[in-house]
């Protein structure tokens, strides 16, 4: 953080600065940490208010202040409640639509338990319906190309009847509109998804209707961020953290849906539980646990944690040839 | 010389100003939320509601903040104004709409059709009490409450005064102020500041906010440590819910009372929570669930 000097503040004068400098207060970081506002403002001598009030004038500026809820609803309803369909019937019935635009969502599941399949689907899924960017880290190499063609081509068919064949420009160009990024670790990870904060706005190499990010999908965050766990806890956990800060930055501030996955470790008395644990628990709004039934070939996705919808709902699909099949779809 | 003893002479404020300021702090009667109800708590107590994540804190905090917002008549509030930090960013402004709604609707089906004003108003002018700031790390946490004071003064000015003062959640920063006073050795010229003297200066803003304004001040924290398998066999025999302090002293010192939450709790029909007061320690423990229209207690 600058030093005080460095403002260019009109009334800082030599004299009041000295004052200042004896209290230890040379940086803004030292006013924000040690001064003593109401002591210095009763302190008297006009100027050094003057002083205080610029600076915390420049603190204003620096970001953005207190709205009130009035605000809040206005801004809301103007830019409109969006949720993005996964394209799983059963599941955005559950979700009341689907993913909600500023919000982070966790899929938790063992493996084999179609995280990655859901992930794509809903990829696909967005690419295709609503004409929107999603960026896709795939940090596992597990994101196959021909896999989501498959899926956005049977959504196609089923939204447009089976007319034949599938148009295979209008294919091109939704699979165009599905930007892929790897990354194979947590620092590559931050910075792809810092170029992306500060990027947005700006046009991707994309076909022209594709205009807005509207999903961003890493599968799987859990492996990128257990690895760093173990050792020294407190820088991995930071890391965790600021992981979770961006995404959350990225969700609120662009008003992006977040879609990361989480896989399970074998915990107390074998019991399964997610490989990230307490310190992540609090960073996604809403989180889902996939669980497969390997009798009925069924995943089944139930709801842990919400921010606004109860959480004992349940939905389940099938895994199938062509994509994912919702289960009541199916019957 | 003169001129400074004629102002400190004049003082800051009139009389009137300072009773403004004092008096109404001092009728918070109406509990805020049904699980606090147990404990009277004043304007400047700081409370602490700590849970693992999915334990109902911020629907607790929600809730409180939604009495405070409302008219004391027929809808039995505060009528006092909210200042919400939102340092976590789980803040959902649809889910404040949805609350104050609801219990809108309800204050009106208990006045049995009398004069009454009409509910759009009484939101807008519950939303416009309400002040709601996102924090992204402590020296923005830090920035924000020295800049409120400006914002909170110009609305006691215009008659609105703040009542409660909600944290959401406090912990948020943790790991990240721990791994920044690791780094010292880094920076050439002084020392990164130390976990301590941030939260020191976070719980010196907070004190000066909430003993200037006779603020409540309402605080959630989020487990960090998964409860270990010993600690919760010593639980069982205890019945109690578990607590694990990771805050540094400096805000332990700074809370005068603590809710501990636990949650939800399965095996039975509806998804049941579970609110136990540790600071003053009482014995009871009250069972809630959470509905559409809020909080409700199960008896």
């Amino acid at each position: 953080m600058p030093k005080l000097i460095e403002l260019g503040l009109p009334s800082l004068t030599p004299e009041v600065y000295s004052i200042l400098a004896s209290q230890g207060i040379i940086s803004v970081e030292d006013f924000m940490l040690s001064a003593d506002i109401s002591k210095l403002e009763a302190w008297g001598s006009g100027t050094l208010k003057e002083v205080v009030a610029e600076i915390l004038h420049y603190l204003e500026c620096q970001r953005v202040g207190l709205k009130s809820g009035l605000r809040g609803v206005q801004d809301m309803q103007a830019m409109g409640i969006q949720y993005l369909p996964t394209g799983c019937e059963s599941l955005d019935a559950i979700l009341e639509g689907g993913l909600r635009e500023g919000t982070l969502t966790e899929l938790v599941g063992a493996s084999a338990t179609g995280k990655t399949q859901l992930c794509m689907h809903v990829a696909a899924s967005v690419a295709y319906k609503c004409r929107a960017l999603v960026a896709y880290i795939d940090t596992c190499h597990s994101f196959s190309s021909i896999r989501v063609a498959h899926m956005v081509g049977t959504l196609m068919k089923t939204s447009e009847g089976h007319q034949g064949g599938v148009a295979a420009d209008e294919l091109g160009k939704v699979l165009k509109g599905i930007l892929k990024f790897s990354a194979f670790d947590i620092y590559s990870a931050l910075s792809i998804l810092h170029e992306l904060h500060a990027s947005i706005g700006n046009n991707f190499q994309a076909p022209e209707e594709f205009r807005h990010l509207r999903l961003l999908i890493v599968d799987s965050a859990s492996s990128l961020i257990s690895p760093i766990l173990g050792g020294n806890q407190i820088q991995g956990h930071a890391l965790m953290v600021s992981m979770g800060a961006i995404l959350r930055k990225l969700a609120i501030e662009n008003h992006l849906a977040v879609l990361i996955t989480n896989h399970t470790v074998g915990g107390e008395f074998g019991q399964p539980k997610p490989a990230l644990g307490e310190s992540w628990k609090r960073i996604p709004d809403v989180r889902l646990l996939l669980t497969h039934d390997p009798s009925s070939n069924a995943c089944e996705v139930a709801v842990i944690k919400h921010s606004s919808i109860a959480c004992n709902k349940q939905a389940s699909f099938c895994i199938t040839k062509r994509g994912l099949q919702s289960a009541e779809a199916e019957l | 010389m003169i001129m400074e003893v004629g102002e400190w002479v004049r003082g800051h404020e009139s009389v009137a100003s300072m009773l403004h300021r004092v008096l109404p702090n001092s009728r918070c009667t109406t509990p805020l939320v049904a699980p606090l109800q147990q404990v009277a708590l004043q304007a400047r107590d700081v409370v602490e509601v700590a849970g693992p994540s999915g334990s109902a804190k911020s629907e607790l905090l929600l809730q409180a903040a939604v009495t405070c917002l409302l008219p004391e008549r027929l809808y039995g509030g505060w009528e006092g104004g909210v200042l919400w930090y939102d340092l976590d960013g789980h803040f959902d402004i649809l889910r404040l709409v949805c609350l104050l709604q609801a219990r809108i609707h309800q204050g009106k089906a208990l006045s049995l059709g009398g004069l009454i004003e009409d509910g759009d108003n009484i939101m807008n002018a519950c939303l416009e009490r309400f002040l709601l700031t996102r924090c992204y790390n402590s020296f923005d946490f830090i920035a924000a409450l020295q800049t409120t004071r400006n914002q909170v003064k110009e609305a006691q000015r215009q008659g609105r005064s703040m009542r409660l003062l909600i944290i959401d959640s406090i912990g948020a920063f943790y790991w990240l102020d721990r791994a920044a006073s690791l780094v010292a050795g880094a920076s050439t010229e002084s020392s990164r500041p130390s976990i301590q003297a941030v939260t020191r200066a976070v719980v010196r803003e907070l004190h000066q906010l909430s003993n200037m304004h006779g603020l409540l001040v309402l605080a959630s924290k989020c487990s960090i440590f998964s409860p270990q398998s010993s600690d919760a066999r010593k639980d069982t025999r205890r019945a109690g819910l578990q607590h694990r302090e990771y805050m540094p002293a400096e805000w332990q010192e700074f809370v005068t009372h603590r809710l501990l939450l636990q949650g939800p709790m399965s095996g039975e029909a509806e998804v049941v929570f579970i609110a136990e007061w540790q600071m003053p320690a009482l014995s009871g423990v009250d069972r809630f669930t959470i509905e559409n229209t809020g909080l409700k207690l199960v008896i």
